[in-house]
């Protein structure tokens, strides 16, 4: 039921931002990946000998200051997107190769598009949040908008979408279209804290004024199925399984949502008497 | 708003007020007469808090460097009549900073980012202070420790308590689990207002004093003895002194009347890996200096006149920095 594997030490110290640890399991190996300042470092704990791999994202030349890095599938493959202050980059699931940066604008400012979210000046824009939806990546930024970026596989059609985009679509997969914007969307003018796939094309995002939304992606947009206000607290991570989106806050508590058939808050943990600072999820798999 | 170009006033204004606790035990220490030291904390304190310069470091930007923050408080510890040499100032300045890694309950919200920015500038940091080692907050290896047991934070339950709903938000049952930690209630949230007390932290309190029993404004008062004692605060000496005391910046080194203050000298020598011989240029104001002509000497060379004539050339000085 429950087996330690060999305890691996790291070659830096892990970043006191939340959710810290993403885990990737491939075959019978499994990687874990935990964010140094500007590093990353990704080591295998099931197998002691492997020695750990040191990535060192940059945007615009300059070393990016990690706030996460999460190993996202899409369609096909998975990829390690890093998020930080001014920008997100795509790896391959191995950090060997880099796929895309995409810089974002200062708060305040008219750029947008291709350069990500509008900024303005002299206030750099963060990025924070990521999650997959569709098989394609979901990216949350300080200004509250949420970016849609593609993920290189394709995407999951959605009723409402282009059906002469379809076979289009499906078959266009390469490294190019990685990190390219599909949608943007913004629901709360807060910058988000955290993103959640929840299945079925359903993505929760939680905001650091404590509000919690889920969507649902419609042809190249979202729409939004149910928010609830804050409780007074800024939510720190997400996690859903098995039809529950659990949400993390800075007050120590811990909420269950249920989401099927109908949205609403199921139960609240007293968990910890500071932050929760990472929530991990490991349903049955059933939705 | 993005907080991350919002943390530059907490980083400049906890290490500034740091560093004058430090400053302030280490003229006590060293027994430097009570108005050249209130000189000393005086002078550092009005250019900390000189009107061009809050301006300048509320406005949003980034974090400074390690490096860069050296720059700016070594030359506010030099704004006085007080010098320290390399090494001191190598001292005070790794102090300082782990003085401010200490500073770990901030409120949360937008404030929770502010706080991840600092955590980032002081991780790695490891140097070791007595004063830390003392009272158990840091390992003999420089880690903190943190404690994990007592009142809860303000707006935050104790843990163990889990609560049911249902579809209308009715709260329907609740049960309890072994959380296995040793919590109580959270105290009254504390109060920016300097009177009353209690601060409702102890960050930002001089643990020298209390240490040393400086600190004349503890509670004596039944239920409240076992409080953490208010800090001493500074006097304050107005704005018409303020000009007065800032010219003392352009004085050139050679013509200013000087002394050399040493930090850490009997301090944190036996805590710090290697041992830093101190230059025997330098000069220890002791109170009885009839000894010593040559102390007699420096004394009478000693002069707290203001330079009046300064006032416009500092005037120039900050224009030209803004």
């Amino acid at each position: 039921m429950y087996a330690r594997h060999t305890t691996q030490p790291l070659p830096l110290s892990a970043s006191a931002q939340p959710s810290n640890l993403s885990r990737l399991s491939i075959g019978d190996q499994v990687f874990m990946c935990v964010a140094h300042k500007t590093q990353l470092m990704i080591v295998c704990v099931t197998d002691p000998t492997a020695s750990p791999i040191i990535a060192s994202p940059s945007v615009g030349g300059k070393p990016l200051p990690i706030t996460q890095a999460r190993w996202v599938p899409t369609l096909k493959r998975h990829l390690l997107v890093v998020t930080g202050r001014g920008g997100v980059v795509f790896y391959s699931w191995d950090a060997a190769s880099l796929l895309k940066v995409v810089t974002l604008g200062e708060e305040g400012s008219s750029a947008g598009g291709e350069e990500g979210p509008a900024g303005g000046a002299g206030s750099t824009l963060l990025a924070r949040g990521v999650a997959s939806i569709d098989g394609q990546v979901a990216v949350g930024t300080s200004t509250g908008e949420v970016l849609v970026l593609r993920g290189g596989d394709g995407r999951i059609l959605r009723p409402g979408d282009d059906d002469d985009e379809e076979d289009e679509e499906l078959s266009h997969a390469c490294d190019d279209d990685v990190g390219v914007e599909s949608f943007r969307f913004r629901w709360r003018p807060y910058a988000v804290a955290a993103l959640a796939t929840c299945g079925d094309g359903r993505l929760a995002v939680g905001y650091v004024r404590g509000h919690v939304a889920v969507g649902r992606c419609r042809g190249n947009g979202i729409e939004k199925l149910w928010e609830v206000e804050s409780y007074g607290s800024a939510v720190s991570c997400l996690a859903s399984s098995d039809g529950l989106l659990l949400a993390g806050f800075l007050s120590g508590h811990l909420r269950v949502y249920q989401l099927q058939p109908k949205t609403f808050l199921a139960a609240e943990v007293c968990a910890h008497g500071r932050a929760v600072t990472g929530l991990d999820a490991v349903g049955t798999g059933d939705e | 708003m993005v907080m991350v170009d919002h943390g530059l006033p907490l980083q400049f204004l906890n290490l500034g007020g740091e560093m004058l606790y430090i400053i302030d035990q280490r003229l006590r220490a060293q027994e430097v007469p009570p108005d050249r030291a209130a000189k000393v904390r005086n002078d550092i304190l009005s250019i900390m808090l000189n009107r061009r310069f809050i301006e300048e470091v509320f406005k949003p930007q980034p974090l400074y460097s390690r490096a860069a923050l050296r720059g700016v408080f070594e030359r506010l510890a030099h704004g006085s009549i007080m010098r320290l040499n390399a090494v001191s100032m190598d001292k005070s300045d790794q102090a300082l900073v782990l003085f401010l890694k200490t500073y770990i309950d901030i409120p949360e919200g937008d404030l929770a980012e502010i706080r991840r920015l600092l955590l980032e500038f002081v991780q790695d940091l490891n140097t070791r202070v007595s004063i830390f080692l003392r009272e158990g907050i840091q390992t003999a290896e420089g880690r903190f420790v943190l404690p994990v047991a007592g009142p809860v934070p303000p707006n935050t339950e104790m843990p163990g308590l889990i609560r049911y709903f249902d579809s209308a938000g009715e709260l329907t049952s609740t049960s309890y689990f072994p959380h296995g930690g040793d919590f109580q209630p959270p105290e009254s949230p504390g109060s920016l207002d300097p009177s009353p007390r209690p601060r409702g932290t102890n960050l930002g309190i001089n643990l020298y004093a209390i240490r040393d029993g400086l600190d004349s404004e503890v509670d004596s008062s039944p239920g409240r003895e076992n409080e953490t004692p208010e800090p001493s605060y500074m006097r304050e000496e107005g704005q018409s002194v303020e000009l007065n005391l800032l010219a003392q910046l352009l004085k050139p080194a050679s013509a200013q009347a000087t002394f050399r203050l040493n930090l850490f000298l009997n301090e944190d020598d036996a805590a710090d890996d290697g041992a830093d011989d101190e230059p025997d240029e330098v000069v220890h104001v002791k109170p009885d200096a009839s000894r010593a002509p040559e102390l007699q000497q420096l004394l009478q060379q000693f002069s707290l006149e203001e330079n009046q004539d300064q006032d416009m050339d500092l005037l120039e000085l900050l224009d030209s920095t803004n």
